[in-house]
């Protein structure tokens, strides 16, 4: 089942879709992802547009404004759930972790 | 969608200096991405920009050397995009080119970027992703080619006939031959892509970025590549006597001129700062030029009756038959002798050779026929799958006839097929290393002095 797929998210979705949690279009979503991982994450502009087609395709995205051939994004109820999971996953690592690291 | 038309690049850094189209054959597979990014920007710091491709013919325009980078990139079969807002692939280049990717065009689903920044964020960054795009068009591309050439070959294989080795292996071993070369040439494509895949595959899961083949490696595959089908084709010409396929011969020159290509190309891709060959590499291009130039050379003499050394092999020539209808003393007075005999064929498993004469009275009827085949081999089973191939068909039974009859014939055996007498039927007559193969003679019943004359001639028949 096509929802599965996303049980866990790469460090690319995850921070596109922290990106998307305001309305963002095209290279403004790589710029902020590069921005709020303080440079280690870089998404590449077909990667994205490939990430975006799949985030809509599932419902994760939603397409807010359409101007020409630029398109807005924001994340979905969905989406937000699943984001909020990831990241209650990735702090669970942290505190499994912070007793043995 | 192509800028090749304008003066300057998008960002006018590229200045042309002449809108002449320059063509050039770089050769490389499908998924060998890196090889042609490396190449492009060799050729651009040589001043010339790319402008287009098809298949293996680039095109470029001469320009100011520039340092630029570029990104070959596959576009993936996304959702249908309504047409009023624009192509998806047009949608796709406006992403790209808002990171500072600027376009130039496409090979159908191959997309050409360049950037003048060296730190640009590559198109792909997800390698998975990048992997599997490659894979899905390399099997679009190749895949479904190699399919088709392996069916095409599976196939012409089983239409030989495998129960009669002396025919396959004789009158069709240089058809045989050139069937092979066409596996000689996909087979080693298929496996080094399967490799390259393979191997990436455990890599991108392990977070490493795709390793391409170098654009050296990618060279040298297809030189020896090219090379070896190239020695084997001509060394079969060497090797055939006295009946070649045409169709060898046509791919022999299709190699040939391919290679001269492929030299020529990867001469000047030498110049384009492509890097130093290694010396294997050098020493085949040197060895490649040399051999067609004496090939060619040769052949041409050959054909202008300059040199008769391949007199024999290329070109159908024969020995004198060992007997005829006049040699065994049958009338052919007032007589017409129309003779259809074939050209022969040989092979390093044997020769072949087959014999038919007709005479015809005033009235166009056929008053005698000698038709015979004669085969030699220094196999056994060469001849035996002949003797075989007779048995398996059930009637037309093979009689072994008396010694008395094999002592006529100084043969080691002899052999009716079905029918009584000489008027009608077929004989096999056995020697050490020869068999011959004798039909019906249309009421002419042959003597034993005859038969003595015929097992003399055929003993000392030499080929």
């Amino acid at each position: 089942m096509a929802r599965e797929t996303f049980q866990t998210l790469s460090e690319p979705m995850y921070y596109v879709l922290l990106a998307l949690c305001n309305e963002c279009c095209g290279v403004d979503i790589m710029k902020l992802v590069e921005h709020l991982s303080k440079g280690r994450v870089k998404v590449g502009p077909g990667t994205l547009y490939a990430m975006l087609d799949k985030f809509l395709v599932n419902d994760i995205i939603a397409e807010t404004r359409c101007e020409g051939r630029k398109r807005s994004y924001i994340i979905t109820g969905y989406g937000r759930e699943l984001l909020k999971k990831e990241y209650e996953r990735l702090q669970q690592m942290v505190v499994d972790g912070a007793h043995i690291v | 969608m192509d800028n090749s038309d304008m003066n300057s690049g998008p960002d006018s850094t590229i200045t042309y200096t002449d809108s002449k189209i320059i063509k050039k054959i770089f050769w490389h597979s499908s998924y060998d991405l890196k090889t042609v990014e490396t190449f492009l920007e060799n050729m651009a710091a040589d001043g010339y920009m790319f402008v287009s491709r098809d298949h293996q013919l680039f095109r470029f325009k001469r320009c100011k050397p520039v340092k630029l980078h570029f990104f070959v990139d596959i576009l993936n079969d996304l959702r249908k995009i309504d047409n009023s807002l624009g192509t998806m692939r047009d949608e796709y280049v406006d992403y790209c080119e808002e990171c500072g990717w600027h376009f130039i065009s496409n090979d159908n689903k191959y997309l050409f970027f360049y950037t003048t920044q060296a730190d640009a964020t590559p198109i792909q960054t997800d390698n998975e992703l990048r992997l599997k795009l490659i894979n899905s068009q390399t099997l679009r591309t190749d895949g479904l080619t190699w399919l088709i050439l392996l069916s095409i070959v599976l196939f012409q294989f089983g239409a030989f006939d495998w129960n009669n080795l002396a025919y396959t292996l004789i009158d069709d071993f240089s058809i045989l031959c050139t069937y092979l070369c066409y596996p000689l040439i996909f087979i080693p494509e298929a496996i080094r892509y399967t490799i390259f895949y393979l191997r990436n595959k455990n890599y991108v899961k392990d977070g490493a970025d795709i390793e391409f083949y170098s654009a050296r490696s990618t060279f040298i595959f297809y030189a020896i590549r090219t090379a070896i089908a190239i020695i084997i084709s001509l060394g079969l010409i060497f090797l055939l006597s006295d009946s070649v396929s045409l169709a060898l011969f046509v791919v022999t020159a299709t190699l040939l001129i391919i290679t001269a290509i492929l030299l020529f190309s990867n001469l000047r891709l030498k110049k384009a700062g492509f890097g130093k060959m290694t010396s294997i590499a050098s020493w085949l291009n040197t060895s490649i030029i040399i051999a067609i130039c004496a090939i060619f050379g040769v052949i041409a003499l050959s054909l202008l009756d300059v040199l008769d050394i391949f007199e024999k092999n290329l070109f159908s020539s024969r020995n004198e038959h060992p007997f005829t209808l006049s040699s065994l003393n049958v009338s052919v007075d007032n007589a017409d002798i129309y003779d259809t005999g074939y050209y022969p064929s040989s092979s390093p498993f044997g020769y072949f050779d087959s014999f038919d004469e007709y005479v015809y009275d005033n009235k166009d009827n056929i008053i005698a026929r000698l038709d015979y085949d004669i085969i030699i081999s220094n196999y056994d089973f060469v001849i035996d799958s002949y003797i075989n191939d007779f048995k398996s068909y059930d009637e037309f039974p093979i009689i072994n006839l008396t010694d008395s009859e094999a002592s006529l014939w100084q043969a080691k055996a002899v052999y009716l097929n079905r029918y009584e007498g000489y008027s009608s039927g077929k004989r096999l007559i056995v020697y050490d290393n020869k068999l011959l193969i004798i039909s019906s003679s249309n009421g002419i019943e042959y003597t034993d002095e005859q038969i003595k004359k015929m097992g003399s001639a055929v003993k000392a028949y030499t080929h």
